[in-house]
């Protein structure tokens, strides 16, 4: 390494660009983990969403039914 | 009396005397009347259990044999065949429960298809407390998928003449018998019918392998002999293995005399940023290619884009003079082209086999070559695709479900998601699968007449897969390859709206009703979701139906039937007298 912190042959910096890049797919490996979670628990709220909804809008039209200006 | 049928076919041996009547309930209330019960006692001590059989037994529709000691599931399955007068054999077992229309609908199917031999329905799972929860939506007739998970179980409905004609169950098999049953069975079968619809309950005890395939340890090796066996007897050279998941396996085939395969790898030598190093992918593409890939017999051939770029194709024929069996083929005209690249590619290509693969794939798996390879000795196989991921190891491709729409299956999801049942770590028959990495034999690729020119960019995978399943051939999954694909995640697919309308025309029908999904899958839905989950109506109706059907299905049986439900008036809350107000 070099006073500025660089390497100083070709070899060098490919290793170094190497090490980074294993770093980097490493990490985007553990985004891609948590990515896949969220996209597992999505799945799991889509369907306690699609319930919530059909629930609020039976409610609303029940509301509607019973409303005196109805 | 003439025959019935039918014939029930039950070995009991102790079980829980509420399923048990459960059970008894769920045959004597049958809406069809054509059937017989065989049932073997094998050995039972419980009383209860003993005595209710006996009362049973004074029903003229019921024959019963007992064993004065235990002998196995087998022997007493075997004793309960031998009592079988019907053409028809009914697989049941003593603690689980069938829809009170199952002969009915089953009878019905039979009608339509007099070649069936061999049918099979939907099934799912009660809790103690009678809720229904693990639904097991099948596909159509999926030999890959059978070999690796027996997804048939239940229910089962076979030809009397072909369960007598292969021996009926087979000793030493106690714990796998309907697998290796089905197996034999559906080796001689004509045809075999799937029945869309949940016919059959399994009544989940502890120590049941409803509840828990593990809990039957020992029928895991014997599943690897089953399909070994299996194996032998349709001359498939494999080596059958464990998975993680008890109750799915991997078969491994063996490539003896290996075929020569011809990679075709498209390219403009286009550049992106892959685990932070942006350079062309097709530089990536090659080396993992040439460098990874354990096969005696490949040759590449890279079809350039005329625009590529003088240093990447400088970089392509340095490359293409170390691997001398290689071809580049410069592809003509500037408009894009991928099937025409495709064909052109396949037209200079010397190979028995064909991959067909996109320049941002990386490969890093040894022998994903020789895995896909393994699937085309059987003759019917046209095409094998690959599980894809992406740079971050979510999942890309795990084949295509045509659910309104095509599909990628569990887009998104962790590449080591296992799916529903373990369905994305088994091999199994899809529609479809992408071009990205797909394997086809050259005969059949030339009996196709290549890939679909008039779909220029998209879907050209999607009609050569459904032209090449229409030919009667099979498109096979396989989880055993893993590849990377570096397809960007946020941008869509470049699709006209011509080429929408296009595909729609031509497959339409296919496109919406996919054998390898289920109708009763929610629509435009990748994950295999039933339709219940998506609606609550239909939720709540039919947990409601099932917690009814099991808490006196003898009582209930002449009320509950699916007809008189849809015929019955739906509840409506009393009216509640409006209140004054305070105020």
């Amino acid at each position: 390494m070099t006073a500025l912190g660089e390497p100083e042959t070709i070899e060098g910096v490919r290793a170094e660009r190497d090490a980074a890049s294993t770093r980097c797919r490493e990490l985007e490996s553990e985004l891609g983990a948590m990515r896949g979670r969220v996209r597992s628990l999505e799945r799991a709220m889509w369907r306690r969403t699609a319930q919530r909804r059909l629930v609020a809008h039976t409610v609303r039209r029940f509301g509607r039914l019973l409303s005196p200006r109805s | 009396m003439s025959a019935p049928r039918f014939s029930v076919v039950t070995p009991v041996h102790d079980p829980p005397p509420d399923l048990l009547e459960a059970c008894i309930g769920s045959v004597l209330s049958q809406t069809l009347g054509a059937w017989e019960w065989c049932v073997a006692d094998d050995g039972s001590r419980s009383p209860a259990v003993i005595s209710r059989l006996r009362s049973l037994a004074e029903d003229p529709r019921v024959r019963l044999l007992t064993h004065e000691r235990s002998s196995g599931i087998v022997a007493a399955s075997n004793s309960a065949l031998s009592l079988a007068t019907g053409e028809w054999i009914v697989l049941l077992d003593h603690d689980d429960c069938l829809e009170l229309h199952a002969l009915a609908a089953v009878a019905e199917a039979i009608d339509a298809g007099p070649d069936i031999d061999y049918l099979y329905t939907d099934e799912d799972k009660l809790a103690p407390d009678g809720s229904p929860y693990g639904e097991l939506l099948k596909p159509d007739w999926s030999p890959e998928r059978l070999r690796t998970q027996n997804y048939c179980t239940h229910l089962s409905v076979l030809r009397r003449a072909i369960v007598t004609d292969v021996g009926g169950f087979r000793e030493g098999f106690d714990g796998r018998q309907d697998h290796d049953l089905i197996l034999r069975v559906t080796e001689r079968a004509r045809r075999v019918h799937h029945v869309p619809e949940i016919l059959y309950h399994w009544c989940v005890t502890p120590g049941s392998a409803a509840g828990d395939p593990a809990a039957k340890p020992h029928a895991q090796a014997l599943g690897v002999r089953t399909i070994g066996d299996h194996l032998d007897r349709v001359g498939i050279d494999a080596e059958v293995q464990l998975t993680d998941n008890p109750g799915n396996f991997r078969v491994v085939r063996r490539v003896e005399d290996p075929p020569t395969v011809s990679v075709i790898v498209p390219t403009a030598g286009t550049s992106r940023a892959v685990w932070g190093i942006d350079r062309p992918l097709i530089y990536r593409c090659l080396d993992s290619l040439c460098s990874v890939t354990e096969y005696p017999s490949m040759e590449v051939v890279v079809v350039l884009d005329p625009k590529t770029r003088g240093r990447v194709v400088t970089e392509i024929e340095r490359w293409r003079r170390q691997d001398v069996a290689s071809r580049i083929v410069v592809a003509a005209g500037d408009e894009f082209n991928f099937s025409r690249r495709i064909n052109l590619g396949a037209a200079h290509a010397s190979g028995e086999l064909l991959v067909l693969l996109n320049d941002d794939v990386l490969v890093e798996q040894r022998d994903w070559l020789t895995r896909m390879v393994g699937f085309t000795a059987e003759p019917d196989v046209g095409i094998v695709g690959c599980r894809l991921l992406y740079a971050d190891g979510t999942l890309q491709h795990g084949g295509i479900l045509c659910n309104e729409q095509p599909l990628h299956i569990f887009h998104g999801f962790a590449g080591d998601e296992p799916g529903p049942f373990g369905l994305l770590q088994i091999d199994r028959e899809v529609s479809a699968v992408t071009a990205a990495c797909l394997l086809t034999p050259r005969r059949v690729f030339d009996e196709m007449g290549g890939l679909p020119e008039h779909f220029a960019v998209a879907f050209n995978d999607l009609e050569y897969c459904l032209r090449v399943r229409d030919s009667g051939r099979r498109v096979i999954w396989t989880p055993q390859a893993t590849l990377f694909h570096f397809e960007s995640q946020s941008r869509g697919r470049d699709v006209s709206t011509d080429e929408v309308d296009e595909l729609y025309r031509r497959w339409g029908q296919q496109l919406r009703h996919d054998p390898y999904g289920n109708p009763q899958f929610a629509p435009y839905q990748a994950e295999w979701v039933p339709r219940w989950r998506a609606d609550t109506s239909l939720g709540i109706r039919r947990r409601l139906r099932t917690l009814l059907y099991v808490a006196d299905p003898v009582q209930r049986a002449s009320e509950l039937t699916p007809s008189v439900i849809a015929a019955r008036p739906r509840h409506r809350p009393r009216r509640r007298p409006r209140r004054r107000s305070r105020r």
